[in-house]
């Protein structure tokens, strides 16, 4: 952890993507103080201002207040990442422990995950969405499926190797069990590379939620999220490029915060398993 | 200067920042080589032997080394202050150099032939016939079987023996005056090494160059130098005749190194070796870098670093407390010595920051 | 060689099965009845029961695959309930744009992708390379469909430069300048995906900058570019290769998104239309398509592997 804050100081542009990912995480907490107005209030009277005195970053095609839907749309937007993080790393983790430690399970375990891979994750996720149908667990497990994928590989592959490793192998001979080898010795050897990957995780899970919410798969148009706003604003982009300007920025935002503090931890990461480590 | 002194090195020092700090891995290094001998430089792992080789070379990594101080005069002109452009025709041409791994140091996509005739186009406008040609003589010259096919052979088609010799070859090709051989029989079998040794010495005589033979193992120094440079820390302790080295090491460093060759005959049970560990490298010292190691150390040495003086004609030593004649040296040590598992001086033994 | 590529496809098969076991056994894992979806909320029980024995799908399901793989390995997938032709046509209609689009792209990728990871790596550490890096984060968080909206408002509605939607079809008209309404398409998709093939080239370049052999290089007296380009790039292409299937999944994701967004008639757009016209035929056929392409683009990686690592080429 200190090497973390060590990387940090000299990467400065790391620690403002850890202020604004702080910032988000306050605004989404605190949303009902830091947006008075309610961001499903419609005023059809008050359609479509640009940002302004009154609505700082103006009014959306009912009306609504741009400002509360983007404080509101973060703590969806945060909150469906946060499920697909944990669902993808715990079973990813799971599967790939179990794969790699367990020499009869390794071939149909990564045969079927590397068949899953075999379906772009968007494409995956459109078709499990047409399956379970509109709504947020359901996007949140149709993107944690498709991101379990990768969290499974990187298990596995370091848990192959760590089998491999000198002293798991003396704990083993000393009688340890497998489930204490297991849990004592070789998941703990796991945490930082699968934080980084969850961090990634996080970043392009949120991207890809954005695109069903656009496409008209992901979660129900009354509900504000920031990809629901930017769907919706593509419809107004000449009368009001603030709709799609404004979501689409804190998005961006807050894909490159985890990115850039993803990229810190990665090099922090063991040089043994950071090539397994898929982030852009 | 006297113009048989091929390369002259005068107070080298060759830092790496990194960031833990600075490391001075070659902190003020001198020593000569004069034209037509092998210069042994000989000292543990971590001494900076690399980085001295590299630093003529201007290979050292950068840009976080460095050399900050000193002149490495070649055939009378300072690398040190040249250019790219001059060192693009000194290396591989007046002077190459050859590594410890064969196994990694060759390209594994090319052919060694097309390794070699790329080495000798960098330096002699000839077309790729001629080249070839010159290649297949080289490999012929390192005692290679069968070199017609062995030019179209990939590395890893090769024993690392092999390896080592075609890169022997690849150094050779263009004739070059001084060849720096940085541990190059480290990574082999025993019986490989003594013919690699061989052809080294043989090549040398009959190609006239000069050779600077970077080792950890004095037993390559007995055999193939004409003068030895022991190194630790980064500096020189001491410089001799290859025979007045052995018969009368001065620095207690140079005696430690002895000791702990293993003697057959003598079939000692234990292997003694020198306790303690390299110092760190990183910021800076006060005094002899080996002095927490010495057992000869007096107050003195970890207050003021030694010159490197001339004590004998032509033997140069840095050192407070050198041995005499009649001095004994660690023996009482030898029989005290009480960690079970003996310690060599081996590859990856130093402490690296 | 060729006993190499044998074996690799030998290998594929038990992938290809379960391949097809998913994409079969999707359609029944919809809720509600396809036949009902099919035949539209007017039919009757009867029409259905009918219906649905001359689809074969009151057979078991085993029985029901065999006879869709059968149909599958002879090119017939089922016809779309939508256009009620079949859906190798129906994709096959489409495939032009999507074509024509990829290929645009990945020239894009290549030309950008490549020589700037090549220059951010060998200008390591320098204000160059850290904006390069900078930037292409930048680009690797943005929504792809975000990005051409914006594109789009600036360059096609305020500026009039481009067209803004469609794709007029060149192999029917002939006219190559309809190539114009895929432009601002291709610069969107390219984007993250340039992202991502800079950072990996200069990942590769950087890794491969620190072995024995690229020493051995520079110790020849070989110049810096030389060093640069047959030694550190040439080894650090095997990465760039391996992560083609990557690039292919990333590229076919952001396919979906950019047609819809520029309402090219491709097979991503297909592909959204279809899953909100709940035609299952076609996104049937469409994934499966994609998922063998993906399998014949990963058996291409193995074999250029083994084209550009001589110590696979002969083991
Ligand atoms: N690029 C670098 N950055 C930082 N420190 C370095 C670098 N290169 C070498 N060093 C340090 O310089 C010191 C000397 O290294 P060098 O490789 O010259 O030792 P050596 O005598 O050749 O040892 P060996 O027998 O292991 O080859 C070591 O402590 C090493 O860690
Ligand atoms: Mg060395």
């Amino acid at each position: 952890m200190s090497g973390f804050l060590k990387m940090l100081r000299s990467r400065k542009i790391a620690i403002a993507g850890l202020a604004f990912l702080g910032f988000i995480v306050l605004m989404a907490l605190l949303a009902p103080l830091v947006a008075p107005i309610n961001p499903l209030d419609m005023d059809p009277a008050n359609r479509l201002l640009p940002p302004g005195k009154g609505h700082i970053f103006g009014t959306d095609n009912f009306g609504r207040d741009i400002w509360s839907r983007v404080v509101y749309g973060a703590r969806t937007s945060l909150i469906s990442s946060v499920g697909v993080v944990l669902f993808s790393v715990s079973i990813g983790i799971f599967v790939g422990l179990v794969a790699g430690y367990f020499k009869a399970l390794n071939a149909p375990f990564m045969r079927l995950i590397d068949v899953m891979m075999a379906f772009p994750s968007l494409l995956l996720a459109l078709v499990l969405m047409t399956i379970f149908g509109r709504g947020m667990v359901n996007v949140i497990l149709a993107v944690g499926i498709t991101y379990l994928t990768r969290t499974t590989r990187i298990v596995y592959g370091m848990t192959l190797k760590l089998k491999e490793e000198v002293y798991i192998e003396a704990f083993r001979s000393a009688g340890a069990s497998d489930l204490r080898l297991l849990l004592k010795h070789i998941f703990p050897n796991l945490t930082s590379p699968v934080i980084v990957q969850a961090t990634f995780t996080f970043a392009f899970s949120l991207l890809d939620m954005a695109s069903l919410d656009f496409l008209g798969l992901g979660l129900p148009p009354e509900i504000p999220s920031w990809g629901n706003m930017l769907s919706e604003g593509s419809i107004y982009l000449a009368r009001a490029p603030w709709m799609l300007l404004i979501p689409g920025l804190f998005i961006v935002l807050t894909v490159l915060s985890f990115n850039l503090v993803g990229d810190v931890l990665r090099d922090q990461v063991d040089p043994r398993f950071r090539h397994d480590i898929k982030g852009v | 200067m006297p113009s048989d002194i091929l390369l002259s090195i005068r107070g080298l020092k060759t830092h790496f920042s990194t960031p833990v700090g600075i490391v001075s891995a070659v902190d003020g290094v001198s020593f000569d080589l004069t034209r037509g001998e092998t210069l042994g430089l000989v000292g543990e792992s971590g001494s900076g032997k690399t980085v001295t080789a590299l630093s003529v070379m201007q290979l050292y990594a950068k840009p976080q080394g460095r050399i900050v101080a000193g002149k490495i005069l070649f055939e009378g002109k300072d690398i040190t202050a040249m250019g790219e452009k001059d060192m693009y025709n000194i290396r591989g041409n007046s002077i190459s150099m050859i590594f410890q791994e064969p196994m990694t140091s060759l390209n594994p996509v090319y052919t060694i032939g097309r390794q070699i005739v790329e080495a000798i186009r960098a330096h002699r406008a000839i077309d790729k016939k001629e080249a070839w040609a010159i290649a297949l003589e080289a490999l012929k010259q390192v005692g290679i079987p069968d070199p017609e096919r062995r030019l179209r052979s990939y590395p890893h088609e090769l024993s690392g023996g092999m390896r080592q010799r075609a890169m022997i070859a690849m150094a050779i090709s263009c004739k070059p005056t001084l060849l720096i051989a940085d541990e190059p029989t480290t990574a082999l079998d025993v019986t490989i090494q003594a013919q690699i040794l061989q052809l080294l010495r043989e090549l040398k005589e009959t190609m006239g160059m000069s050779m600077l033979m970077i080792t950890h193992d004095l037993g390559v120094i007995a055999e193939v130098a004409d003068k030895v440079a022991v190194m630790y820390g980064g500096r020189i302790a001491e410089y001799a005749e290859t025979a007045s080295l052995f018969a009368s090491p001065m620095h207690p460093y140079t005696r430690g190194l002895m000791d702990s060759i293993p003697d057959i005959e003598k079939e000692s049970a234990q292997l003694y070796s020198i306790p303690g560990t390299v110092p760190s490298l990183i910021g800076e010292t006060k005094g002899c870098r080996f002095a927490n190691r010495c057992p000869r150390a007096l107050p003195r040495c970890t207050e003021e670093a030694p010159e490197l003086v001339e004590a004998a004609p032509g033997h140069l030593v840095a050192c407070w407390n050198r041995l005499g004649a009649g001095d004994e040296g660690p023996q009482d040590k030898r029989s005290s010595e009480a960690e079970p598992q003996s310690r060599r001086m081996t590859k990856g033994e130093g402490a690296q920051p | 060689m060729l006993k190499f590529v044998l074996r690799r496809i030998v290998g594929m098969i038990p992938s290809l099965f379960l391949v097809s076991v998913l994409v079969f056994g999707f359609v029944h894992l919809i809720p509600g009845d396809p036949i009902q979806i099919l035949l539209g909320d007017l039919a009757t029980p009867e029409q259905v029961a009918a219906v649905r024995e001359e689809m074969g799908l009151d057979k078991p399901i085993w029985v029901q695959y065999g006879k869709w793989i059968a149909g599958v390995v002879t090119g017939d997938m089922g016809n779309s309930i939508f256009f009620g032709q079949s859906v190798l046509s129906v994709i096959g209609n489409r495939a032009e744009t999507s074509i024509l689009l990829a290929l645009l792209t990945l020239l894009l990728i290549l030309f950008i992708g490549i020589p700037v990871g090549y220059l951010s790596a060998t200008r390591y550490g320098t204000k160059l390379d850290q904006s390069i890096s900078g930037i292409s984060m930048g680009f690797a968080s943005i929504p792809t469909f975000w990005l051409g909206l914006t594109l789009m408002t600036f360059f096609a509605v305020k500026l009039k430069w481009l067209p803004s939607s469609g794709f007029p079809s060149i192999f029917q008209s002939g006219n190559w300048g309809n190539l114009r309404y895929l432009i601002l398409p291709a610069i969107t998709l390219s984007a993250p995906n340039s992202a991502l093939i800079i950072r990996l080239t200069r990942a590769s370049m950087l890794d491969v900058f620190k072995e024995d052999y690229v020493r051995t290089a520079r110790a020849k007296g070989l110049r810096e570019p030389v060093v640069n380009v047959f030694h550190v790039f040439r080894n650090s292409m095997n990465s760039l290769v391996s992560a083609l299937g990557f690039t292919f999944a990333g590229l076919v994701s952001g396919t979906v998104v950019t047609e819809t967004v520029f309402s090219l008639p491709g097979i991503g757009k297909l592909v959204v239309d279809s899953v909100l016209r709940r035609d299952y035929p076609v996104i049937q056929g469409i994934i499966l398509c994609i998922a063998l392409l993906y399998m014949a683009i990963n058996l291409l990686v193995d074999i250029a592997y083994g084209w550009l690592d001589p110590r696979i080429r002969y083991s």
